[in-house]
């Protein structure tokens, strides 16, 4: 038998070789399966009926449920809520804000209940989640604002910043207003996502 | 560790000049090793009994806590001693780094002990913050979100780092999964490795082995200290159990006010004078983690640095971190701290003589505002386990208890529907009362005798058609007062008149009958079937009432559809039942309801695409069961 330091010394290297062949054989799978859930996608939403034109008041914001079926997982839960939008109708400020001198057209406008004369209604609709840490925004009636009950971030009437720790304004979801269906009515459609919290600019997730 | 050992020994050889302080530094530093050892494994005991009822998704985590805690023999307190053991070892281990540190126990060999101290704080904090979200309760899921959002603003790795913690882009099963794998398994057996091998360590030290004489008095002293602790848990559980346990986490509660843990309250705090989000980053992450690491670098400090000026400016610099932790806990306790109902009424008083309110006034609504969501939450956490008892769990989870709930659900559905107009008692259901005046009626006891006959007397009354106004700003529904005020002034007699009172106070019960026995009236049969087993002076007055409605209401109020008269008032059928008041609330202009007639239109809108079916029953019947017993504003 040769008993050389060589030899050995080779010997050592290939075990240490299989050992460490071993050992990324079982790492590598193991690493992709803890980080599976960086590779999965969240596929885009398409727009979905939140609820008739007609539920949704001048004026005065309400919360509206989006339902839709959902994956979490192994579970594949049946349409149920899988989300909030805040929706408000016709109390946009067109975008530049008016001048001052138009703004009382505005209001007069708006407490009549009517969108531009002749115009669409118009619906903005924005995501419940603060921007902020990713609490659930409540309208506070009495102040005519919105608020977080986390951090006391608070939004004006429409969703802009007002102060509080929020780094943007809440976040707007695309929607629109579907034609009439067959029995004449008119359907809010949001396309339902969610932002990334806790920065400045608007991030979709997933 | 053959290395660590040898530098150890080498750090108390007999002729090292500081022997003495260095042997007593590692000794310091073994009597919170025992300390928190013998909690861990309070906690591993406890925990694996959990470990055999809990059970991590999201529809079944809170019932398995549930059942833990309610139902089990021992439970609350087996689920208490788990809760308060965590918080015992972050008690023990800050005094542990404090004692270590004011006695100069960080330097040299003594390191050793104070770099374990600081990662064990770190790991207990870390197994105390993954357990939170275990029972899957409001309290859990709306922290953990924030604190993994919080997490998530780390440069760069963040958002990575909040999806592999939370299993995907949003919480769910597979949070829960990793989480109690986290707390269970990971974490705690990361400490137990570290308490461990610290301890072996220690042990290998020749100088620092106990005599017979230490061990049975440290013996004696962990059964006393075991015997307190257990003893105020027990006491501590007992009294306070059922409150841990909050509602079963709602991802779409607006109304769940998220504080931290009493241990945390502090950065809480201390995060509102970093505003933006740039600002954010380093309030949260930047700052905190400077903290730790100069506590981390301590021992290296005081190797190359002046011994004397790093020990002043280390027990400086944390009597400072110490000072700082109280004041923000203080301030954070004060912010939040109910401003009482005086200081509310002047806002409310002021708010509607139309005056603008101060910053201050703003700041004492937000925290009337927190103080009433928080009773609200745990008005609902009480509900939530009273439903459980009563009807178990469903396979769908807790939540779809609460879901179906008319308690809970109605006054909420209330105060976001009907509260901008109704009152409840002069609150919005909740208990909240807003700072508008009401423009309607006020819905507590509706349709009980009592708020019957207060209509009857005087339908201009505040609490009845008195604050609505027609769109011209004229009062609205008046032409029940002025038949009233008509047909009292017709009477002549004083006999008549006590008569046509004494017609009105049994109308009033009858259509309370009538709203408890819906259309009962329909079918004579029917009705003497219902009236059988009532007291026949009850049964007297409901008849009475019922020829009452007949001979004089029917000629405006139909019932069934028929009426003697001209004039178009509510339908009386079923009045007040679960189905005529979801349809007041779809169609309050149904033709049964306040039809659209000329000026005094229906002022309320419709809400049938605005609440569903199930919303609209759920308020009807929390408007009916709570009839007499409303809900007042708890303290």
């Amino acid at each position: 038998m040769d008993h050389s330091p060589q030899r050995r010394t080779f010997l050592k290297a290939l075990a240490a070789l299989i050992d460490g062949a071993v050992a990324l054989g079982v790492a590598i799978p193991g690493l992709r399966f803890f980080a599976e859930p960086l590779r999965r996608k969240r596929s885009g939403r398409d727009f979905s009926r939140v609820t008739p034109l007609d539920g949704v008041p001048e004026g005065r914001p309400i919360r509206m449920v989006v339902t839709a079926d959902r994956y979490d997982a192994y579970v594949h839960y049946p349409p149920g809520p899988i989300g909030q939008v805040w929706l408000i109708r016709n109390a946009d400020p067109p975008e530049p804000c008016p001048p001052p001198s138009q703004i009382s057209n505005l209001k007069s406008e708006i407490s009549k209940g009517g969108g531009p004369p002749g115009g669409e209604p118009r619906v903005r609709c924005m995501q419940t989640i603060c921007p902020h840490l990713g609490c659930e925004i409540d309208y506070a009636a009495d102040r005519n604002a919105f608020a977080c009950p986390c951090h006391a971030s608070e939004f004006d009437a429409v969703g802009r910043r007002k102060f509080g720790p929020s780094p943007r304004d809440m976040d707007k979801l695309e929607c629109r207003v579907s034609p009439p269906d067959e029995n004449g009515r008119r359907w809010i459609e949001v396309r339902y996502q969610e932002f990334r919290t806790g920065v400045a600019e608007r991030r979709v997730i997933g | 560790m053959d290395w660590l050992t040898t530098q150890l020994s080498a750090g108390v050889r007999d002729d090292h000049p500081q022997r003495t302080r260095i042997v007593a530094g590692l000794r310091r530093s073994k009597s919170w090793l025992g300390c928190v050892g013998f909690l861990l494994a309070v906690e591993a005991a406890t925990g694996l009994l959990l470990m055999t009822v809990y059970s991590p998704s999201t529809a079944t985590a809170w019932g398995s806590v549930w059942y833990v805690q309610t139902q089990l023999p021992g439970g609350w307190f087996i689920r208490g001693l788990h809760h308060f053991a965590s918080d015992a070892m972050i008690v023990v281990l800050v005094a542990a780094l404090v004692h270590l540190l004011v006695t100069r126990s960080y330097g040299g060999a003594s390191a050793v002990g104070w770099w374990a101290a600081l990662l064990s704080t770190a790991l207990v904090v870390a197994i105390a913050l993954s357990g939170v979200l275990l029972p899957w309760d409001q309290h859990g899921y709306w922290g953990t979100t924030v604190r993994s959002n919080i997490l998530a603003r780390t440069p760069l790795l963040g958002p990575a780092f909040r999806t592999l913690l939370w299993g995907g882009a949003e919480m769910g099963d597979l949070t829960l999964a990793r989480f109690f794998a986290l707390h269970a398994f990971v974490l705690s057996g990361a400490l137990a490795c570290l308490l461990l091998f610290h301890r072996s360590i220690l042990a290998r030290v020749s100088v620092l082995r106990d005599s017979a004489g230490d061990r049975l008095r440290g013996a004696l002293y962990r059964a006393l200290i075991f015997g307190v602790a257990a003893g105020a848990a027990w006491f501590v559980c007992r009294h306070h159990g059922s409150t841990w346990l909050g509602a079963p986490a709602d991802p779409r509660a607006a109304d769940y006010p998220a504080r931290p843990e009493w241990h945390a309250l502090f950065l809480y705090q201390w995060l509102k004078y970093f505003e933006g989000a740039t600002a954010e980053v380093v309030g949260a992450i930047v700052i905190p983690g400077a903290v730790v690491a100069a506590l981390f670098l301590l021992p290296i400090a005081a190797r190359f640095a002046p011994k004397q000026t790093v020990h002043r400016a280390a027990v400086g610099g944390c009597a400072a971190l110490g000072v700082a932790i109280l004041a923000l806990s203080g301030l954070e306790l004060l912010a939040d701290r109910n401003p009482g109902d005086g200081a509310i009424d002047a806002i409310r008083a002021k708010h509607r003589r139309g005056e603008s309110l101060s910053a201050a006034d703003h700041a004492a609504l937000r925290a009337r505002e927190f103080n009433h969501k928080r009773v609200w939450a745990s008005r609902t956490a009480r509900r939530a386990v009273e439903l459980a008892e009563k009807h178990g769990i469903p396979p769908t989870g807790a939540l779809s208890l609460l879901a179906a709930d008319p308690v809970t659900r109605g006054p909420v559905l209330f105060a976001a529907n009907c509260a901008d107009c109704h009152r409840f008692g002069g609150q919005d259901g909740t208990g909240n009362v807003p700072l508008d005046a009401p423009m309607s009626s006020d819905l507590k006891g509706f349709a009980g005798r009592e708020w019957i006959r207060g209509l009857l007397a005087d339908p201009m009354d505040e609490r009845y058609f008195g604050r609505m106004r027609t769109p011209d700003g004229d009062p609205a529904h008046t032409r029940m007062s002025k038949w009233l005020a008509e047909t009292r002034e017709g009477i002549e007699s004083d006999e008549a008149r006590s008569a046509f009172e004494t017609g009105l106070d049994a109308a009033a019960a009858y259509l309370e009958f009538e709203s408890d026995h819906p259309g009962r009236f329909v079918n004579a049969a029917d009705a003497s079937n219902a009236l059988k087993d009532m007291p026949e002076g009850e049964r007297s007055i409901i008849l009475h009432g019922r020829e009452f409605f007949a001979s004089t209401c029917n000629e405006c109020h139909s019932y069934g559809g028929s009426r003697s008269g001209t004039i178009m008032a509510p339908e009386m059928l079923g009045y007040a039942s679960v189905e005529w008041i979801a349809l007041m609330i779809a169609e309050p202009d149904h033709e049964e309801r306040y039809r659209t007639t000329g000026r005094e239109h229906a002022r309320m809108p419709r809400f049938a695409d605005r609440l569903s079916d199930a919303e609209r029953r759920l308020i009807a019947k929390w408007i009916r069961e709570s009839r007499g017993t409303a809900m007042e504003n708890e303290k």
